[in-house]
């Protein structure tokens, strides 16, 4: 094997893979950062993930690490393994653009997001900012200003969103690992469509300082990667948590109603292999969830209506009008709509968690089947078709708005990524990561194999 | 309980629509807004509808 064809075999392994090689020598960090910079240049003029490439701080902060090693100091557990983040993440130096053309030119961020300073202090190298739906407020990642990003397993298929940049960049093999940040499935949603791992975590339990709000009652950050371990890894950096210790065996079940009447035909076929696989219960039943969709949609609406209605009213078309109108309309929606999705709120939550004393864990269809073709962006709802900017969070809506933890992950499979979603109880983030790589040693679970 | 709150203006009424939000944000909506602030004023409509006849039935 050549020392080019050495370098590629451990850039395009895992997350641990990479930091491995470079603590121990094998590689030099600034060549694993100089291969992702190169990376990125071949294959961001079709996919469209990247919206800034930070050259100089990504082999300044990849020298910092070979420094640190060749020095005998201790360097972090993602040493010298690259990664991007949602153009939402405060970089110092840059404008946080949130995706919007009107921050272009905002004042630049004075220091990182928290999640980037905790990955820094672990090694990880800061490669590019990555595309978005304007403000977040969309699942495809179509923006006026950045333009669309394409899904890299089929250039013609959406990447899904809002952070899509996020995901088409790990599932291109452009980086180890990105962050993201999810309100109604924004990360859940492009995991499942790139065939990904994410995770939506426990509200509020990763650090939120530093990223640009949306919802905030819904709002939380959350990495992608191609591996179940990966991403345990890369969360347990960002959260301070700690991976050691024996998870006890889960109880599943599979969601129905609701979760299960609009899909695929091939999800439905792959979800119930998997049931089959792991013993599951299937036909779970949660109560009301078509309303625990709509009163997301009203929170979603109120709060991000209220968050932009100055701007709104002082400039409208300096917005992407496929978030405009939305945000207008929200920004109009009574208080009272509000009030009762919050009230709504607590009676689910309550519910759900009765059904979470019977199981550990339970699964669900992240989206209703693959990625929609961008050329006809609609997907079948009850036989009628309806647009797919709107309604791809069909599934992922109802759990996010009760803030449990979700561990998005891909099924095993030949053709277009399908997605689920592992859903536990508040905070067992880490009973999620253990059963995902269960189902992963089992063949049932993994990550699409990136494009050549 | 839900809110007894009156709806928002019909979509039959765009006109309604665009009053109401003109009012709310104290500015008068470009031309360009209407036709997608009223489409997506209706289906916040729908959602609210939908989640008070949750409340209709018990809780």
């Amino acid at each position: 094997m050549s020392a080019e064809e050495g370098l590629n075999a451990i850039i395009s392994g895992d997350v641990r893979g990479i930091a491995s090689a470079v603590q121990t020598g094998r590689v030099r960090a600034v060549d694993i950062a100089q291969h992702a910079i190169d990376r990125i240049g071949m294959l961001n003029g079709t996919i469209n993930a990247v919206t800034r490439l930070l050259n100089e701080r990504a082999i300044a902060e990849a020298q910092a690490v070979d420094n640190a090693i060749a020095e005998g100091r201790s360097v972090g557990p993602l040493a010298g393994v690259p990664y991007g983040v949602k153009d939402l993440f405060d970089v110092a130096g840059l404008p946080t653009t949130a995706g919007a053309g009107m921050r272009r030119n905002a004042p630049a961020a004075t220091e990182d997001a928290e999640a980037i300073k905790r990955l820094t202090a672990a090694g990880a190298v800061l490669v590019a900012t990555l595309n978005m739906d304007e403000y977040a407020y969309g699942f495809v990642t179509d923006n006026a200003h950045w333009g669309m990003t394409h899904n890299p397993h089929d250039h013609a298929r959406f990447a899904g969103g809002s952070s899509g940049g996020s995901a088409a960049a790990v599932a291109a093999g452009m980086l180890a690992f990105t962050l993201g940040s999810d309100t109604n499935g924004s990360i859940r949603i492009p995991a499942s469509l790139c065939g990904l791992f994410g995770l939506k975590p426990t509200h509020e339990s990763l650090p939120m300082e530093g990223s640009f709000p949306f919802v905030d009652s819904l709002d939380d950050i959350g990495p992608f990667a191609r591996s179940a371990a990966d991403l345990e890894a890369v969360s347990a950096v960002v959260g301070g948590w700690t991976v050691e210790g024996a998870v006890p065996s889960s109880k599943v079940g599979i969601l129905g109603g609701w979760f299960a009447r609009k899909l695929a035909p091939e999800l439905t076929l792959a979800i119930r292999r998997l049931a089959d696989a792991v013993g599951a219960k299937t036909d779970v039943e949660l109560p009301k969830v078509a309303q625990a969709r709509s009163a997301a949609f009203l929170m979603t609406a109120w709060e991000g209506g209220q968050l932009h209605r100055a701007d709104l009213a002082r400039d409208a078309m300096a917005y992407d009008p496929a978030t405009r109108d939305r945000l207008i309309a929200g920004a109009a929606l009574p208080r009272a709509a509000y009030d009762d999705a919050l009230a709504f709120r607590h009676w689910f939550r309550a519910e759900v968690a009765r059904v979470q004393e019977r199981f550990d864990i339970l699964i669900a269809p992240s989206t209703y089947g693959p990625a929609p073709l961008i050329a006809n962006p609609v997907i079948e709802v009850d036989g009628q078709p309806v647009a797919a900017r709107a309604n791809l969070g069909l599934y992922t809506q109802p759990i996010s708005f009760i803030g449990l933890p979700v561990v998005a992950a891909p099924l095993a499979g030949p053709g277009m990524p399908l997605g689920i979603q592992i859903i536990g109880r508040p905070g067992e983030e880490r009973r999620l990561f253990a059963f995902a790589r269960e189902l992963e040693e089992k063949g049932l679970l993994a990550a699409a194999p990136a494009p050549a | 309980m839900p809110s007894t709150s009156p709806d928002l203006p019909s979509i039959d009424e765009p006109d309604a629509i665009i009053a109401h939000v003109n009012e709310t944000l104290g500015t008068t909506l470009p031309e360009a807004c209407k036709a997608g602030v009223v489409a997506n004023t209706h289906l916040l409509n729908q959602h609210w509808t939908l989640l008070r006849e949750a409340g209709d039935d018990g809780q």
